[in-house]
């Protein structure tokens, strides 16, 4: 166990060693991004250029912080479908407030991170005291939560926001777009929390075998409403920056949030059978999803295309996701064989 | 199997036991919760608004219930084996289109169109079920990602288009009646009496269930899930098929956004109905009296003009309470041992 502070009996910590070698993490994603960018490069003459850069990076930075709330939920053994609903609530929260309301910024994006928190705590809750599957009540919450943002805005975009948040959008360090690096700061902190962090590493243990967690002393419910008010509150910070980069809060944001966010943490390795996750594949997923978007259009290829190549982007991811599993089966299999036929190595266990 | 009967020594038992034994026969009924809530809502629409009673109203859910019947039919096969069809609505949308350009642009007989178009539905469904079961890979990705990779297609190929010159007598169909009843209700009801002989009364049907009721046993006992699963597929993407092309007609026209907004009713009304997400459970009556639910709550939302924007809300909020309300029931039944 190289864990820092193993916190957990043995039996609900997967092995970190053997999964780390064998789930394969962002490698696979990252190297398909290089072969990408150079074709990219070689193929479509505006592909290298500081503004088309800019553009792939905003994207990006939105895309993986959806895709981060969806790799939380993955990898607790979950699925959450509200995170475009939740995200288009927040950022008409975000916008009504501060247009209607006069809102100071900063509070109205506290309020929509509340809304976001508070609306994927209540999916958590669901799921954990009706017994039903995550699928049925995100589905239900979602057609809820978008009826609600419907409801408030009658499908009108607030268009008036105030100048100083519409800068969060649009600021850049030495170039680099500010959200990319926010995107990067949410990144960090997530992957220090499922990695160094008690609670984190109790996600990971519900996701990887719920019964052994529970045995482990691990509270297996809390564990699972933490995770959705996380997702939640991800999808609420990317309905908001996308808001603040577009400058206009519309009740659509969201709408085509699902696949990508199913998407970004397959083909970046978190298992969807849970107990896995890495933060470092979602971005790189969320990094060859846009390139491919951003591919198809500096190519000239009609972007009526662009969901055809998403959808089999992600069947691919899906059966990659699925050899990984069975890699694993195997590996265990054959450990547990050697342990059962090695008395050498009973002893050494025992 | 009423409770009276089972405790004939026991006199205080036997006191009420008429009103007791048919509230017990009533809560171990699985459409006892949709029953109620459409007994209410219906109450309260006869009562509050005479608009519902109009033969207008009464023909504008018929055909509403018409498609979303076959729409949930579509989601129960699939559901019969304990998967999901996520794909349902790239499905729907690429047969309508399908079955327009056929008609329009190719200019087929509307009969060989529909025909044609439903075919492609159970080629669609067969290659998702196919993909499932060779690959291994988790089936609710496999339809989302198809789900994507149909839409992509059909928007590639068609580039938006819609069709809107499809032949008077197809669009007459969609506008027919039987003796005052809307033949696309008369259309689905026979699909839905179809699909009740196939689970109820043969073998194929009761080979889904076991299928979907525990994979391992059905396997065990001889049964080729893998065909069945397959089957199940090709079954939901036909009936996604012929609901397109219902839909179709009783629009006159073919647009990219047709069955859009399919998903959630293609659960809500099954589950409302008492059919399984888990599989191995099928209710196709409850599943019809679930979608009058959905259309019904619609239908009075517009009646008492509630923006049409909070029907989800309210699809949503009725889904889950119904699913509460019916655990509820069931942990009652087994706590009282009914």
């Amino acid at each position: 166990m190289s864990l820092p502070r193993p916190l957990l009996p043995d039996a609900a910590v997967p092995e970190a060693p053997v999964r780390r070698r064998f789930t394969g993490g962002p490698s696979g994603a990252a190297i398909a991004v290089v072969v990408l960018a150079v074709i990219l490069a070689v193929a479509a003459p505006k592909f290298v250029s500081l503004d088309n850069f800019q553009v792939i990076a905003y994207s990006v930075a939105n895309l993986a912080v959806v895709a981060f709330a969806q790799m939380a939920v993955l990898a607790a053994g979950g699925m959450d479908l509200s995170v475009g609903a939740i995200g288009g609530l927040s950022a008409v929260v975000v916008g009504g407030l501060m247009e209607a309301f006069k809102v100071p910024p900063a509070l109205a994006i506290v309020a929509g991170l509340t809304v976001g928190g508070l609306g994927g705590a209540l999916n958590g809750f669901l799921v954990v005291r009706t017994g039903l599957s995550a699928f049925i009540v995100t589905l239900a919450t979602a057609s809820a939560f978008t009826g609600l943002n419907l409801g408030l805005t009658s499908g009108q975009p607030f268009y008036y926001l105030p100048d100083s948040f519409k800068a969060i959008g649009s600021w850049t360090l030495a170039g680099i777009p500010g959200l990319l690096l926010v995107m990067l700061a949410v990144g960090a902190a997530l992957w220090f929390v499922f990695s160094r962090v008690g609670l984190g590493r109790q996600i990971l243990a519900v996701g990887a075998n719920p019964r052994a967690a529970e045995l482990g002393g691990v509270p297996v419910n809390r564990s699972r409403i933490v995770v959705h008010a996380l997702a939640g509150f991800l999808a609420a910070f990317a309905g908001i920056i996308l808001t603040a980069r577009l400058g206009v809060a519309q009740p659509t944001i969201g709408n085509d949030w699902l696949l990508s966010s199913f998407a970004a943490p397959i083909i970046g390795g978190t298992l969807l059978s849970g107990g896995y996750l890495s933060v470092p594949g979602v971005i790189a997923g969320a990094l060859l999803l846009t390139l491919v978007a951003n591919g198809l259009i500096q190519l000239n290829i009609d972007p009526y295309w662009t969901q055809l190549f998403s959808g089999l982007m992600i069947l691919a991811a899906g059966g990659i996701d699925r050899l990984r599993a069975l890699n694993l089966q195997r590996v265990e299999r054959a450990e547990r064989f050697a342990l059962a036929n090695d008395p050498a190595a009973r002893r050494k266990d025992a | 199997m009423t409770a009276g009967p089972q405790n004939p020594g026991d006199t205080a038992e036997r006191q009420g036991s008429l009103s007791r034994s048919l509230w017990h026969r009533f809560v171990r009924w699985d459409l006892a919760s949709v029953s109620i809530a459409l007994a209410l809502i219906c109450g309260v629409l006869l009562v509050l608004v005479p608009a519902f009673r109009s033969a207008y109203n009464l023909r504008a859910l018929g055909f509403t219930i018409a498609v979303t019947g076959v729409v949930a039919l579509a989601q129960v096969c699939v559901l019969s084996v304990g998967q999901f069809n996520l794909a349902l609505t790239a499905m729907g949308a690429m047969i309508g289109l399908l079955t327009g350009w056929m008609m329009q642009d190719l200019g087929l007989a509307y009969p060989l169109a529909i025909a044609l178009g439903i075919a492609f539905g159970c080629l669609t469904g067969a290659v998702q079920g196919a993909i499932i079961v060779r690959t291994g890979i988790n089936p609710f990705i496999v339809s989302l990602a198809l789900a994507a990779a149909y839409f992509g297609a059909m928007l590639g190929l068609s580039r938006g288009a819609s069709y809107n010159q499809l032949p008077p007598a197809f669009v007459a169909l969609g506008r027919a009646s039987i003796l005052g009843v809307p033949l696309l209700l008369v259309i689905s009801l026979v699909v839905a009496a179809a699909v009740t002989i196939l689970f109820q009364r043969s073998v194929g049907g009761r080979q889904l269930l076991a299928t979907g009721a525990n994979p391992r046993a059905a396997l065990m006992s001889g049964i080729a899930t893998n065909r069945m699963i397959v089957t199940a597929h090709i079954l939901s993407g036909g009936l996604a098929g012929i609901a397109a092309v219902m839909l179709v007609a009783r629009l006159g026209s073919a647009q990219p956004s047709l069955g859009s907004e399919w998903l959630l009713p293609s659960f809500a009304a099954p589950v409302l109905g008492g059919t399984l997400l888990t599989g191995g459970r099928v209710l196709v009556a409850g599943t019809y009296l679930g979608a009058l639910l959905l259309a019904i709550i619609a239908n009075g939302l517009v009646l008492f003009g509630v923006s049409a924007y909070w029907y989800q809300t309210l699809l949503g909020i009725l889904l889950l309470a119904a699913l509460a309300v019916d655990r509820g029931r069931q942990s009652y039944v087994l706590r009282n041992q009914l």
